[in-house]
Formats: structure tokens, sequence, C-alpha cells
């Protein structure tokens, strides 16, 4: 149909030998983003990195702070300034309550402890809620 | 007076009823070639590139390159009509890109090569498998790109969505090729267990045979009884992954084993290999969700001579009818690409510069001739176009931005004939010294031959363009064909057309009756009071002389000073980019990932940007660009493609190439950070090449070329304005080698090729075979591997087992079908991957690549800037390199170094154009010596040429653009115009002396006689210029024509009739 309007138009073109140089009207580029909302997230723990025996060591999470999503599998990491972001990540096997990170991930990096599905990208976390509990990896 | 051949046309159309007839069906072919011509953005580039990739299993790169790549070049280098022949020696297989010439009939070269491939075959070292030949062509690019995204869905649920899309796209007639990238397969995985294999006694290879012979069907045959035939079929393909599990392994204790009992097996999403997301960025429509998406690209080539934009609305309007049905509620289709409207845009855009240029210029006709004479001109020119349109589909052409770029070229050349002839019908009619219609024929007989031959002269400085050759040479051919043609129609049109016009709608206008007297003019007056002094006084004209020349001094200067930098041609502003990411080589998936989402995260604040896609593990949809950089073979875990695409181009202030230019440290400082190197790539304006900047560094040893290729690296980082530099070396990535003891091996009774089997199943997977009556449009592989978390480490790898064989083991004690540890049998060494090696026309390279952006532009700069420090390097044996610029090294044993990428496609043009504009110039003068039947004549006509630089160069520097391939034509095309008005000039004062008048008169009247057509004429080119200086790339046409002209024309008018004047008062 759209072919069908152009050719008319170009026929009006070409009958008319006349076309004005309209100037585009240039609507206000939408506003970026939403304020992002400040969570509360129940811990922020560390990725850690486990010696292990032969070739070199692994990264593990707690098991809890890791979901799937279809056949991909990923955490939520808290960057610098307290922003959720969703990172897949390629896990391994399950070392006690957690899990070997393969890749995706790299050591003291802050994951949201039990993944809570509330949680979006460009929520934040604000500093106090920032606790950084070593404990609940072991 | 003689009529000549312009005034017996003349007679014959000025009052024939078949003129009016003729008008009216130019005018509609014209218009229904305009609708049948297809449209496409890009014109139709006949690259005949073809990949062959030979395997060769196992062999490293080096012996790849010597068993293999190495006898394949020096055959295909044979071939007649090969161009350039590349070739990369990876491990396991080599790839050679053999390249024909521009325009070269693709067929032909893919039976020759063949032939050729075929003729060699017996040479190659066992093990070397069939070649695969697959040709590349401008029209395996994506003219659209759909891509399916959703909150609530994944990869698998994308692909199948994209797949049942793709099946009923496939419908539509003239589609080419239909792709999709990215999602995840469906997949049968048997997950093998390691512990239990070995429990049970059983091996991957054993599971693999099972799989496939039980997965087999076969009509048997019939019987025959009772006069009926029975058919009987055997066996049961594998239906479901139950039967898949149900599949008998091996016998353990006196029971089955079953595929279940050893591995685990899942029907579902194949193991992630890609990642594809869509996040909406800053500038996005209204309502698109935050945040990423999964997202799943299908990809619609079309077929050749179809056009774009049909092609593009019937595919979008079938997927606007299959949402909700085949397109669940959940996944939202959104079209990432769509050339088939941006070369309808750019048509659309074309053709709208096309009018207001025609109207601009009848609007300045208007002023001279009033508004009888506009129309005359405003009617000759629609003729014109719609018969050149009309050539432009019988020749096949589309309608693309050049070929459409040739008609606007014209627009202010092709008015000029019927402006001459109106203008002197004009003239002739003002004079009243004839009856009208006498008076018209005569005006047409006194300037028809001058305009004929002027004609000619316009034909042939346009004309050589076409023998440009290499890659710029589709780019340049439509703009020759189509000019000339044009001008010859225009020809036609002013002989044939123009008098019937001017005769019924140019008026007599009654009143003063005194006698025509050319003196009582204001022009002559002008003319006069310029012209008597300097033709008196010999010191004014040697000072007018001299001033002249100081300009043109004064203007060439410009060059060397950089005023005005060369370039050959500037970035178009288009409404996308890519962001290529590559990391050090070994880098895992997810990493790849992360970087690529840090960079889109980036990327989307940017306020001009739209939308980004990123893909990891798979490339993104590719585009002429890509095609030629090889960037459909970029699939790897170290590599990402960010597709961005920008708002469209009338709701931003931005051009792409400024927004590319800054973005590029954001983008930058995000790669920076993961050791990414991270480039922003842009659709350039003319012919791609591996990259703007690129070195090829030769030498005798690998090492040498890569010693050498790290110091000119590390000057092209250093050198400011020189951005994104990289090199063709892959980083070290860790191998681990796993030797096989012979011994121990043979002991226990197991094959080294067995293990490599086992190996190779349990940790990069196989497929076994394929599940048979499914309803997907896939084929659904069953794949046997270990499960990702049983392959991470060495540990991992020395726990798989492997079976003995028994029976051939020199112990004969040994059981058959013990599972002995690999760990046993192996000994593991790391070591380095051995790099890829490159090789282009014979020799061995290695590349340094990089873009030019911010202080220089121009890569040509960069380059002389580099070439001061690269010819000081100190090389080892006290060696020094000076960079070659158009000839390959003579010789292999020292270190070499050539500059290709732009500079190799600007040379070409620069030589060809200038060798065109040699040609030209020969041509010229020929034709005015045949025509004034003097040798010194044409050389006094042809000073207006040089006269033209006084206001290019000038005008590039004003504007503060580059000096391109564009301007140049816009020079050349100008020597024909600045010509042709000197041959009006010359051969009006001929004609009066003719008549019996004094030189010094002769010169005063033809000046103040022909100042106006001339002024016209150059008007309506300048001011038909004017709506391209806003296009990025033909901006440099538009100011050559323009400034030139004006300059070239004020120049003209004073500076010739001078020369003539004592060139002919010596021979008096």
């Amino acid at each position: 149909m759209s072919l069908k309007k152009t050719n008319i138009v170009f026929a009006a073109l070409l009958t008319l030998l006349f076309a004005g140089c309209g100037g585009h009207e240039s609507p206000a580029p939408q506003a970026a983003s939403s304020p992002a909302e400040t969570v509360s997230v129940e811990g922020l723990v560390a990725v850690r990195a486990v010696e292990g025996e032969g070739n070199g060591g692994y990264f593990v999470v707690p098991a809890s702070a890791v979901f799937k999503e279809g056949a991909m599998t990923g955490v939520l990491v808290s960057g610098a300034s307290g922003r959720i972001d969703v990172r897949w990540i390629s896990a391994g096997h399950a070392v006690g309550s957690n899990v070997v990170v393969l890749a995706g991930l790299s050591e003291g990096e802050l994951v949201v402890g039990s993944y809570d599905p509330a949680l979006r990208e460009g929520s934040t976390v604000t500093k106090s809620q920032a606790v950084t509990e070593e404990d609940q990896s072991k | 007076m003689n009529e000549g051949i312009a005034g017996k046309i003349a007679k014959q159309f000025i009052n024939s009823k078949i003129t009016p007839l003729l008008m009216v069906a130019s005018l509609l072919v014209g218009i229904i070639a305009t609708f049948m011509t297809p449209r496409e953005e890009e014109p139709q580039i006949v690259v005949p590139m073809v990949d062959i990739f030979i395997p060769y299993p196992g062999a490293a790169p080096s012996e790849i390159e010597e068993r293999v790549a190495k006898p394949f070049e020096r055959t295909l280098t044979e071939i007649q009509g090969v161009d350039y022949v590349y070739s990369t020696s990876l491990p396991d297989f080599a790839l050679v890109t053999v390249r024909y010439d521009v325009g070269a009939n693709t067929e032909e070269s893919m039976v020759k090569l063949w032939a050729t491939l075929m003729k060699n075959m017996d040479k190659m070292p066992a093990g070397v498998q069939m070649p695969l030949m697959k040709k590349v062509s401008i029209d395996d690019v994506p003219v659209l790109n759909l891509t399916f995204w959703g909150k609530d869905t994944d990869p698998y649920q994308l692909r199948k969505a994209a797949l049942d899309v793709a099946d009923e796209l496939k419908k539509i007639p003239d589609i080419g090729d239909v792709e999709i990238k990215g999602g995840l397969k469906r997949q049968v995985r048997v997950l093998l267990d390691k512990e239990k294999l070995l429990r049970y006694n059983v091996s991957a290879p054993q599971i693999m045979r099972q799989i496939q012979s039980a997965n087999s069907q076969i009509t048997s045959g019939d019987f025959t009884s009772m006069n009926r035939e029975v058919i009987v079929r055997t066996g049961k393909f594998l239906e479901s992954a139950g039967e898949v599990g149900s599949v008998v392994v091996g016998v353990y204790g006196g029971s089955p084993v079953y595929v279940r009992d050893v591995a685990t097996v899942v029907d579902g999403a194949e193991e992630v290999d890609n990642y594809n997301f869509l996040t909406w960025g800053a500038a996005a429509p209204e309502g698109m969700p935050e945040g990423e998406y999964p997202a799943v690209t299908l990809t619609v080539a079309k077929r050749q001579g179809t056009d774009a934009s049909v092609l593009a609305g019937k595919v979008v309007a079938k997927v606007d009818q299959l949402e909700g049905s085949v397109i669940p509620e959940n996944i939202t289709v959104t079209q990432t690409r769509n050339y088939g409207e941006t070369a309808t845009e750019k048509v659309f855009t074309l053709l709208e510069h096309l009018s207001i240029a025609v109207v601009a210029v009848t609007i300045v006709v208007g002023f001279f001739l009033g508004w009888r004479g506009a129309l005359v001109n405003f009617m000759s020119v629609p003729i014109t176009f719609a018969l050149t349109l009309l050539v432009y589909f019988l020749f096949d052409y589309s309608l693309n931005r050049v070929t459409l770029f040739a008609l606007i070229f014209v627009t202010g050349i092709v008015v000029d004939d019927s402006i001459i002839i109106a203008e002197n019908i004009h003239r002739h009619f003002a004079m009243k010294r004839q009856p009208k219609l006498q008076a018209a024929i005569t005006a047409v007989s006194e300037v028809g031959n001058p305009t004929i031959l002027a004609t000619f002269t316009v034909i042939a400085a346009v004309l050589p363009m076409i023998f440009v050759s290499g890659l710029m040479g589709p780019y340049m051919s439509p703009m020759p064909i189509g000019a000339s043609l044009a001008m010859i129609f225009s020809l036609l049109v002013a002989l044939i057309a123009t008098p019937w016009l001017s005769y019924r709608l140019l008026k007599v206008e009654d009143g003063g009756h005194e006698e025509y007297d050319i003196t009582k003019t204001s022009y002559y007056r002008v003319f006069n009071s310029i012209l008597s002094p300097l033709i008196d006084s010999g010191l004014k004209r040697w000072m007018a002389f001299g001033v002249v020349g100081l300009m043109l001094v004064g203007a060439i200067a410009l060059v060397p000073l950089k005023a005005v930098q060369m370039k050959m041609l500037p970035f178009d502003n288009k409404n996308e980019f890519q962001v290529i990411i590559d990391m050090p080589e070994g880098t895992a998936l997810e990493e790849t990932g992360r970087v690529a989402k840090e960079i889109s995260a980036y990327l989307r604040t940017v306020p001009e940007v739209e939308s980004c896609q990123y893909y990891v593990g798979t490339n993104a949809p590719i585009n002429f660009n890509g095609l030629v950089r090889h960037y459909y073979l970029r699939r790897g875990d170290n590599m990402a493609d960010v597709q961005v695409n920008l708002i469209e181009k009338g709701h931003r202030s931005l051009q792409s190439h400024d927004i590319a230019k800054k973005v590029r440290a954001g983008v930058q400082e995000v790669g920076g950070k993961y050791g990414a190197n991270a480039k922003i790539v842009e659709i350039p304006p003319g012919p791609p090449v591996l990259s703007t900047l690129v070195a090829e560094i030769y030498g005798p040893t690998e090492k040498d070329r890569i010693e050498v290729a790290r110091q000119v690296k590390k000057i092209f980082t250093e050198t400011p304005g020189v951005v994104d530099v990289d090199w063709l070396v892959e980083d070290d990535q860790e191998v681990y080698e796993l030797l096989v003891d012979q011994v121990k091996a043979a002991s226990r009774g197991v094959s080294v090729e067995q293990i490599a089997q086992t190996l190779r199943m349990s940790v990069a997977g196989m497929d076994v075979g394929v599940l048979h009556g499914q309803p997907d449009r896939e084929q659904v592989a069953i794949h046997l591997r270990l499960p990702k978390a049983d392959r991470t480490s060495l540990k991992d790898l020395s726990n798989i087992f492997v079976q003995s064989q028994g029976m051939g083991s020199m112990t004969t004690r040994l059981r058959a079908g013990e599972m002995i540890p690999l760990s046993e049998l192996v000994t593991i060494e790391k070591t380095i991957q051995d790099k890829s090696i490159y090789r282009k026309d014979l020799h061995d390279v290695v590349y340094v690549t990089a873009d030019v952006a911010g202080i220089t532009e121009s890569p040509v700069y960069a380059m002389l800037e580099m070439d001061k420090k690269i010819a000081q390097l100190k090389l080892p044996g006290g060696l020094s390199i000076s960079p070659l610029y158009t000839s390959l090294p003579d010789t292999e044993s020292k270190p070499a170094m050539k500059w290709d990428g732009e500079w190799q496609i600007t040379f070409e043009v620069f030589r060809d154009l200038g060798t065109a504009f040699a040609v030209v110039l020969v041509i010229i003068y020929l034709l005015i010596v045949g025509w004034f039947q003097s040798f010194k004549t044409p050389l006094i006509m042809m000073i207006a040429i040089p006269l033209s630089l006084v206001g290019i160069i000038p005008g590039h520097w004003i504007h503060g653009a580059f000096f391109t391939a564009t301007s140049m034509i816009g020079m050349i095309a100008l020597a024909g115009i600045m010509v042709r008005n000197s041959v009006l000039l010359i051969d009006f004062i001929q004609i009066r002396r003719n008549e019996g008048e004094g030189l010094k008169q002769a010169i005063i009247e033809s000046a103040a006689v022909r100042t106006r057509p001339i002024i016209l004429t150059s008007g309506a080119v300048v001011i038909g210029s004017v709506v391209m200086l806003f296009d990025p790339i033909f901006q440099g046409l538009a100011i050559s024509m323009i400034w030139g002209g004006v300059l070239s024309t004020a120049l003209t008018l004073v500076v010739v009739p001078l020369v003539y004047y004592m060139a002919e008062k010596k021979s008096n």
C-alpha cells in the first residue's frame, strides 16, 4: 500500500514539477529514563575466589543468587553507583551452598545474595544497605 | 545565412504537428520508466569475490600455509581476470579469498575457479577435505532486519517464532536469503555422566554408535501375494527425547544399559553459545520499555535486480498479518533496518533536490528572459530527464543514490542548450529585423552549431570518467553515462522542442520601432568601459594578467598549506553505525557479553541513539562494509558486535559521523577496562576497504614481520588523529596439548584416534543424529556432550575414561571393554596456540589497521606524518623501511611496508580521474580545432580551464570542506562548461569580423551580446548546484561548480577576449 502512495506522490512530483523544500519538524527526544527507584536488598555478597588444587582456582557465588531465564543463567550485580544490573554467567558445579562461576564475574564484585524477581535492572541500592556479608558465602 | 544542421532541424520541427506529440510521449515514457526502475540504496556493484574454505583437520597454520594455501594461491593467479588473492591459514583450515576485476561476470569466474581448484586437488596432501566455495555478492546484504524481542521470553522461544515467520516470508516472491541471527536451537542433549559411564562400562563412542544405528529406518522391499503388494519397512527413527533415552547402549551384569542410565537426556534449548539483546536508547519512540530484552534478528535479503522498497513493504505487511497468530503475544517485532525505506527516502530527497534545482534555475532564467522564456526552459528540462530515466531503465540501472546524483549534477547543464537557443530567439524577436518565423530560424541557425559543439565538449569532459577502474568504477560510471545521455537529449530538445515552444510562447513586443543598436545596451557599456582600456593599453593588460596569475598561484598554494585537504569521500549521514568488539583470544563468552552489555549501556544514554542491539558470539547482520571486511565470519566467544541505530536524520542536528566521533572515547574507555579492542565502524560512503588506514608489513620471517608491525602499531597509537588501532595478530591463547603415550596406549589396547574421538565428544560435543518427525522448521540434532560443569579444568579431563579394545593389545591378559582413565595414557603440555598466517598476492603479510578521526580526517595526511617516524625506525640488522605507496616490495628478504586501505582506492581514483582529465583536454582541443580550423584558437579557449581553480580551491577553504573525488568530478565537468563559454564568445567575434567589423569592436560587441547567455547558463549551473551543498558527499562537487563557475565565468569574460585580441593583433 505504501508503495502505491509513494508512486502517487512521485507522479504528482513529476507532473507538477514542483516540490517544496519542507523543513522537518523535529519532536524533542523523549526523556531518557524514568527515575531509578531505590530498593532495599537483603544483602550484597562479594564474589569469592576459591583456591583449587592443580590448575588455578575458581569463583563462587551463593546458589541463592543465581537465577535461570530459559537456557541462560544470571545473577544481579550491584555496580559502583549501586545500580543493579543483570549479568549473564556460565555456571559450573554446586559447591556446598555456593555455585562455581566459570565466566562472567570477577572477584570482589557485589552480587545480590538472594535473587529477587522484583528487583530489576536500573534499580539502585543505597550504600547503607550495601552490607557486604562475607560470612554468607561460606 | 547558412542554416547548418541546427537550423534545418529547427525548420523541420518549428511548425510540425509531431513536435508536441513527441514532447508528451517522452514525458509519458519517462514517468513509466521511473515507476518500473527498481529503487535501492547502494548501486549494484558486482564485486566478484569468492571465499574458499579448505579444511585440513588437525594441521597447524604453518603446515596449512605451506601445503595448502601456497599451492592453491599459485594456481589461482594463473586464472585470467583475478585481481587479488588473499589467504589466511588458521589451525585446521585455510581461507582463500579471490577477488576478480570489478565488473567481471560472476558465474564465469566461479566456473573458472572451480575448474582450477579441481585440477589441483590431486596435488593436495592426504587429509585435505573438499573445499567449500562461497560467492559473496552485494545482494547478500540484508535489506530488512526484524528484531524479535519481548519481556517474558527467552532466546529459545524467540528463535522458534522467528523461524516460523521466516518460513512464511519465504513465500513472498523476489525475496532472497532469510537468516536468523542469535537465539538458541532446539536440541536433544545427551549429557554424559562420567561416573555412571565408568560404572556401567560404557564409553562415549559406544553411545554414539548405538544411537546412530538405532536411529535408522529403511524400506526393505515388498511382498507380492494374492495380486497385492505389501511394502516392508524395517526400523524406526527416533522421534522423541524419551526414545533417545531408551536406546540400549550396552549390557552390564546381564541387564541392558539404556542411554538414560548413563546420561541425562534433555529436550530443549541448546547450550548457550550466543547472547543477543536489544535495548532502547535515549531517543526511543514513545512507550518503549527501558532495560534489555533477549532478542533474535531475522534478516531478509533481496534477489538481484528487485526493488528493495517494494520487497520491504511486502515483508512488513506480511509480518503485521502474522502478529497474534504465528508470533505470540509476548513477542514484539521491531524493524531495526529497512534499506527499502532509506532507499525510497534517499531517492525522494534527491528528486526533491532535483525539482528545487529546476525551479531555481527557471526563476533565474525568468529574471533575464521574462516568465515566457522561463516557461520554455521549464518545460524542456522534464523531457530531458524523462528520456534519461528511460535509458536508465533500458540499461538495467536501478534508481539509487549514484544514478540520481548524476541527474542532479547535470540539472544546471542540461538547461543550457535550451537557454542559449531561447535567449537568442528572444534577442532576435527583440531586434525585429525579420518576420517572427524567419527570426526564430535565423536565431537557431546562428547559435545552433556552436551549441552542438559546446554540448559535445561537455560530453567529452564527463565521458572519460567511465574509465575509472577498481571498486570505485561502479560508483562513478552512472555519472558519465547519465550525464552524457542527458546532454544529448537536452541538445535534441533544444533543437526540436525549444524553437517550437519559443515560437509560440515568446512575444514580439510592440512598441518601440527604433532600430536595434548594440552600443546602447547596458552590457555593451559595461564591457566597453572594462575592455577598452585593457585593449588599448598593453601595460594595463599585462597588469590584469598579472593579477589573475597571482590569484591562481595563491589559490593553488592553499593545497600545500593544508588549508584545503584532500580526501577521497567524506562520510555520509547514515542512521546507523556498529561497534566491533574484539576481546583478547581466550576470553569466555560471558565475559565478552559483559563488555558488550556495558558498552551498549553507555551508548543508550547518547541522546541520538534510538536503539542498540548487541550480538555476542555471533555477528550482527552485515552491511556492504561488513561484506568486504568479512565480518560475516566473526563468530567466537571473544567477539561481539553492537548495532547502533540512530534516530532518523531529520530529527537530529548532528551527523552520524560526528556522533561516532563523540561516542568513541566513551566506548573505548569501557573497552579499555577489560582489555577489549572496541572499534566504531561507520558505513563508508564509497567502496569499503579493510580499514581506512592499513599498513601491510612484509618481511622474511614471521618474527620479523610481527616485530616491525609492533613498532608500526606503536607509531599509529602515538599519532594524534589516528584511532581504533588494531592488528591482525591474535593474542596468545593457552593450549593444553594432550600427548598420548604410544607405548602405554598400545599396551592397554587403546588407539590414539579413540582418545581423540572420546575427548572431542566429551568437550566440544558431537551431533550423533537428528530427531525425526518433528514439526520444527529447523532440524533437531541429538547432541552428545559432557555437561558444562564437568568440563572446566584439566582435572575434569583426566577423569574421562576410554574403553580398551582388548584384542589388538599386546598384552593378552587385558580384557576388552575395560575402562582406562585418560590420565594414565596422556601427558599434558601447555603451549600457545599457533597464530593465523595472512598472505596477500603470494606474499606473507601482517596487517596493522586504524581509522582516522578528530584532528586528521584524511588518511593521506596521517600517512605522511607517520611516514617520517616509520622511516626513522631502527630495525635489527641496521635496516630501515621506507613505506611504499603503490606497489608491493620487490623482495621479501628484508622488512618492507606498504600503505593500503582507503589510500589504495584514493590513489586509483585520482590517478584515473587525472588521466581522464588529460584525455578530456586532448579531446576538447581536437573538437575545437576541427570546428575553428585553427591550432591557436582552441588554446585561447582552454585558458578558461585553469581559471576555474581560482574559484574551486578557495571555495573549499571558505566552506571548510575536503577536496574530494566529487570535487574533482566537478572540476572536470566545469572544464567542459568553461570551454563552451569561450566557444560561444569567440564564435560570435568571428561572425562579426566576417561581417566586416573591426577586431576591437567585434570583441567588445561579442562580450556584450554573449554575456547574457553565458551568465544565464553559468548561473543555471551555480543555482542548480546549490541544493547539493547540504549533502555531505556531493558538497565537494557543489563547491567546485559554484565557486569555480562564478569566478571562472567572470574571468573568462575578460581574460579570453584579451588573449584573443593579443593573438589576433599580431596576425593582423
